[in-house]
């Protein structure tokens, strides 16, 4: 799979103005993305569950998996299926940050900043194929990507999404006992199937449907300058 | 059945796949398959009874995941799961009164170890150690180590089983059709440290069909030089209607298996969507058949999980890591500075070395602890394979523990007591070892002495069962303006040891030249003379780049370097002569940046012009001078620029390492004269247990450098018990604590906590994505930094009250 790594986007995890001069900088990010292109182990899974919804939350029919919490329960509502997907940049991804952690910060920031943007766009394009799968099965359209911790969907839940996917074996993707993602370049998450067309959402609402659930709300440094993390595209 | 009898010369036959079967059976996604050991015991010996019909010899107990890690998810403890396990397995075979054994199966433990995980060696080594003692008393007749894909992970189980038990270990090793594990492992890296480990067979599981990992199977058998396993999936998993299933036929499951067969493959069973049926066909075809003999390269190579070395080739090892005369290393040793150490090793490597020679030796350092340290760091950044440096036993044997590949040791001499002190453990970690052709009484004059010397080392070492070609003898430089005549001897005992004991060769060069005028012509011409006598591994400074040519060019000369390939990639590299940073600082002058005002430099985040600049300032200016006239007040400017949001974080913190260049240069100057120390205070830091990504910890870090802070750097994913005891070692007054989830936070707590407790005028201040003043204050630190620039004012505060 062939990554751009858009520098707008690298430049707005590494929270900068968009239009940044420095021209340092700018060649670092050119090298990062480089190198981030070029470690990239790009590996990734999702596959197709009925639901049922019920009091407990969100069960996946045929395993043991059942999401809990009213945010994914209000994301999911109007879905009879729904996909979960695991994608991962690999280990080296994350070996090359801990080199440049130990030598040069400037580059560990602005590498990570760029390896951040490459699993954004993985999954961008996972999603899509998700979407092309579901359009083949006569949905409309489908939500966008949730994950565990929006919201007050949990991030315990990483382990047993990871075990239902198969993902340790699969793609090599595992979650620490602290419910961190090892590779760390990686994401899951649970797309629903809708039977009927969303309307298109302006920038306000986007940032009420997603971030008005987050955690950081307040703090949130990104939101003040309109920028916006993770779902946004 | 006899295993060690049969083990290389009949076929011996697993069985096949459990979770597949149980899948079919009605298994959930998610469900753990473990707990049916105890929930359904007749349907697994069932299925264990169906492999045995189908003609299996060892059956697999149904424990690939019976760790305490995923068990504890469960209400059954890991005991109760591999006990009835391994009577399931035992009943099974009793019931069909056939001859097999039962292997207690381990599987992968479900989480990375560090440094890309969270799970330490020891942790690894406590849970898989668990499951061998149980699997041994319970009654299993060997330990099946497989599906891993972390050689490390593979090092810690095969060691808890061969630690705690007396049964035979097998271990495989999962591949990816490019022939790399999902974590970068190379099958020649695998081959080196389970061969050098010691387990019984080795070889391949799980991922691909046997069409697929038939080339890799190929890779192992040529280098192998012990019995070969293969249990390969059936083919490629396919989804169809929303189910998993595998397409592959028994038969032509069989086919590639056949041609594997010719080829001296020793063990073979089934993977993931194997049945009863493609071990059936195994059996009918190979059951009690000869093992077929083949033809192995015997290769001594030294590894990291993905790079190896040919020990017999020409390699260069790099000797820079060693603090012997380097008044800035060893201040850096003192104050636990792994910084330093780290950016020697990146230039080294960088600069062409094959191999990293690793020395600290300080009287005033725990040299163990530091070294291990050290390894587990460098071998969570680089590839290089490393070479442990050390005379003292302890050291050894705790650095190869902790490796993660087939070290070198450096190194044992012909003093009997030296050497039954270090070998067992070279030969227990199946490390490569170099001998000193000295004893007590000192370096034999004549080359006669010296190679008695070193065939006594490689008697001795035959002994304890290490093979030639990874012992590798010195025969020491002497010193041509000391004691001319010598250095003849020395290139001549070079041949005699190669030629009539069939070892390699190691020397360091540059002592040869010591008291005589342009020492690099005498270093360059004695380094091809040893080179021409048969020298494998000189040990040199790799950024001397007319040696580097000088070796490049005899491997071309010495038929080694085939098509001359590496030496005309080398002179490629470096066909333009300046130096890296000079070129920098060349390209910024033609971009039009000033780079002779400190202060605009460090605006500009202009990091190699900082050092040269330093040190011309400092001809004529005193160290505080420095800092206070240009350091600090270009620091200033840079931090209001970033709180006004003229600059943004990637600036700050290039400015940030600008400075610390600078302040190398300071350091360096002030190591040499004595000066007096500027620190204004000592500052820890660390990332909390279960976090291991520290990139915001070092931005704030580095800018308290910055402001005269000596800051001892705890790293990440460190234990409150570290924490604690660094504090109090160091009498710190004032500690940084980073977390990043909401989960590890509870450990910022627990940590908080414990030093509160056992030194209750260290103060704390925390930071990290999840945290806010409110957490902060909830989990009763004293201070919350949202920011690098923040943390400056909480230790100037908390500095200016103490003082």
């Amino acid at each position: 799979m062939e990554f751009k790594i858009d520098r707008s986007e690298v430049l707005m995890y590494l929270q900068t103005s968009k239009d940044l001069k420095d021209k340092n900088i700018i060649q670092l990010i050119s090298q990062a993305s480089a190198e981030v292109k070029d470690l990239i182990d790009f590996r990734y899974l999702y596959k197709k569950f009925p639901i049922e919804i019920s009091q407990k939350g969100i069960k996946l029919l045929n395993t043991t998996l059942t999401l809990k919490g009213k945010s994914i329960k209000k994301h999911l509502k109007k879905s009879p299926e729904i996909y979960l997907m695991a994608v991962t940049l690999g280990v080296q991804i994350d070996k090359k940050i801990s080199l440049y952690d130990k030598t040069s910060v400037t580059k560990a920031v602005i590498f990570d900043a760029c390896a951040t943007a490459a699993v954004e766009e993985g999954c961008d394009k996972v999603e899509a194929e998700i979407k092309r799968k579901a359009f083949n099965d006569g949905y409309k359209d489908i939500t966008f990507r949730y994950s565990p911790g929006y919201g007050d969907l949990s991030i315990e839940v990483q382990k047993e999404l990871l075990r239902i996917l198969n993902a340790p074996k699969k793609i090599g993707l595992t979650v620490s006992k602290y419910n961190m993602l090892q590779p760390n370049k990686s994401v899951t998450a649970v797309i629903g199937m809708l039977t009927e067309k969303t309307e298109s959402d302006g920038e306000f609402s986007f940032e009420k449907r997603h971030c008005r659930q987050c955690n950081l709300y307040n703090d949130c440094q990104l939101r003040r300058k309109g920028n916006y993390c993770g779902t946004k595209k | 059945m006899e295993l060690k009898n049969r083990l290389g010369k009949e076929i011996i036959i697993f069985d096949g796949a459990m979770g597949t079967v149980l899948q079919m059976r009605g298994l959930k996604a998610g469900e753990l398959p473990e707990i049916l050991n105890i929930e359904k015991s007749k349907e697994i010996v069932d299925i264990h009874k169906s492999y045995l019909e189908a003609g299996a010899e060892i059956l697999t107990t149904n424990t690939f995941g019976a760790n305490t890690l995923k068990m504890d998810e469960t209400d059954y403890s890991v005991e109760e799961i591999i006990r009835a396990a391994v009577s399931n397995a035992r009943r099974a075979v009793d019931e069909s009164s056939v001859d097999a054994l039962v292997a207690l199966d381990i599987g992968p433990l479900g989480e990375l170890l560090e440094p890309m995980g969270s799970l330490t060696f020891d942790e690894a080594y406590q849970l898989f150690k668990q499951q061998v003692k149980i699997g041994e008393e319970a009654g299993a007749d060997l330990i099946h180590i497989e599906t891993i894909a972390d050689l490390y992970e593979a090092k810690a189980a095969v060691l808890a089983a061969e630690e705690n038990s007396d049964l035979p270990v097998f271990c495989t090793m999962t591949f990816e059709e490019n022939g790399r594990t999902f974590t970068g492992g190379s099958i020649r890296s695998m081959i080196s440290v389970l061969e050098g480990l010691g387990v019984d067979a080795l070889g391949l599981n799980c991922s691909l069909g046997p069409e697929k990992l038939k080339p890799l199977a190929e890779e192992v058998l040529k280098y192998s030089e012990i019995p070969v396993i293969m249990q390969a999936n059936a083919g490629l998993p396919v989804v169809e209607d929303g189910e998993t299933v595998f397409k592959i036929s028994p038969e032509e499951y069989f086919k590639p298996l056949a041609e594997l067969y010719q080829k001296g493959l020793a063990v073979v069973g089934g993977c993931c969507g194997t049945d009863k049926n493609f071990i059936s066909i195994i059996a009918e075809n190979l059951k009690n058949k000869k093992v077929k003999s083949r033809r192995i390269i015997k290769e001594s190579t030294v590894c990291s999980p993905s790079q190896y070395v040919n020990l017999a080739s020409i390699n260069v090892v790099g000797e820079r890591i060693n603090p012997t005369g380097k008044p800035v290393f060893k201040n850096a040793l003192k104050n636990s500075d792994l910084d330093y150490i780290f950016k020697v090793a990146v230039e080294e490597v960088e600069a062409g070395a094959d191999i990293l020679d690793v020395n600290l030796g300080l009287p005033d350092i725990d040299e163990k602890e530091m070294m291990i340290r050290t390894i587990k760091e460098l071998q969570g950044i680089l590839d290089i394979p490393l070479q442990i440096d050390s005379s003292d036993p302890d050291v050894i044997a705790g650095a190869l523990r902790y490796y993660n590949g087939t070290a070198v040791v450096n190194s044992v001499n012909g003093e009997t007591a030296v050497l039954d002190k270090i070998l067992p453990s070279v030969k227990k970690y199946g490390a490569a070892v170099i001998g000193l052709t000295m004893d007590e009484s000192g370096i034999p004059d004549s080359s006669e002495e010296r190679f008695k010397i070193a065939e006594k080392i490689v008697n001795k070492a035959d002994e304890y069962g290490i093979k030639r070609g990874k012992i590798i003898i010195d025969c020491l430089t002497l010193t041509a303006s000391a004691q001319q005549e010598g250095v003849k001897e020395t290139l001549k005992a070079i041949k005699r040891v190669k030629e009539e004991l069939g070892v390699n060769t190691t020397l360091g060069i540059s002592n040869v030249s010591f008291g005589l005028p342009a020492r690099s012509v005498l270093n360059r011409t004695f380094l091809s003379m040893a080179l021409f006598q048969g020298l494998n591994l000189p040990i040199i400074d790799p950024n001397d780049r007319e040696m580097m040519a000088s070796i490049k060019a005899a491997a071309v000369l010495n038929n080694i370097d085939q098509g001359a390939v590496q030496y005309i990639e080398y002179m490629a590299k470096n066909k333009d002569n300046v130096a890296p940073e000079k070129k920098e600082i060349l390209e910024s002058e033609e971009l039009g940046d000033k780079v002779d005002d400190l202060k605009m430099v460090i605006i500009k985040g202009l990091k190699n012009a900082a050092g040269p600049l330093t040190e011309k300032i400092l001809k004529e200016k005193e160290a505080l001078e420095v800092v206070n006239e240009y350091l600090i007040p270009a620091l200033d400017i840079v931090g209001d620029s970033y709180e006004q949001g003229e600059i943004f974080l990637p600036q700050l913190v290039q400015s940030a390492e600008t400075v610390k260049e600078a302040f190398a240069v300071i350091k360096q100057k002030m190591a040499h004269s004595g000066g007096r120390n500027i620190a204004k205070g000592k500052i820890a830091v660390a990332t909390v247990k279960g976090d291991v990504h520290d990139i915001g910890k070092n931005i704030v870090k580095i800018v308290l450098e910055n402001y005269g802070y000596q800051i001892i750097d705890l790293g990440r994913n460190v234990q409150t018990e570290e924490i604690v005891r660094t504090v109090k070692e160091n009498e710190i007054k004032l500690i940084g604590l980073s977390a990043l989830m909401t989960t590890t936070v509870k450990n910022m707590e627990k940590t908080i906590k414990a030093v509160r407790k056992e030194t209750p005028d260290c103060r704390i201040m925390v930071g990290g994505a999840v945290l806010t003043s409110d957490y902060a204050d909830m989990i009763e630190a004293d201070f919350y930094a949202k920011d690098a620039k923040e943390a400056v004012k909480i230790a100037q505060k908390v500095f200016a009250e103490i003082n």
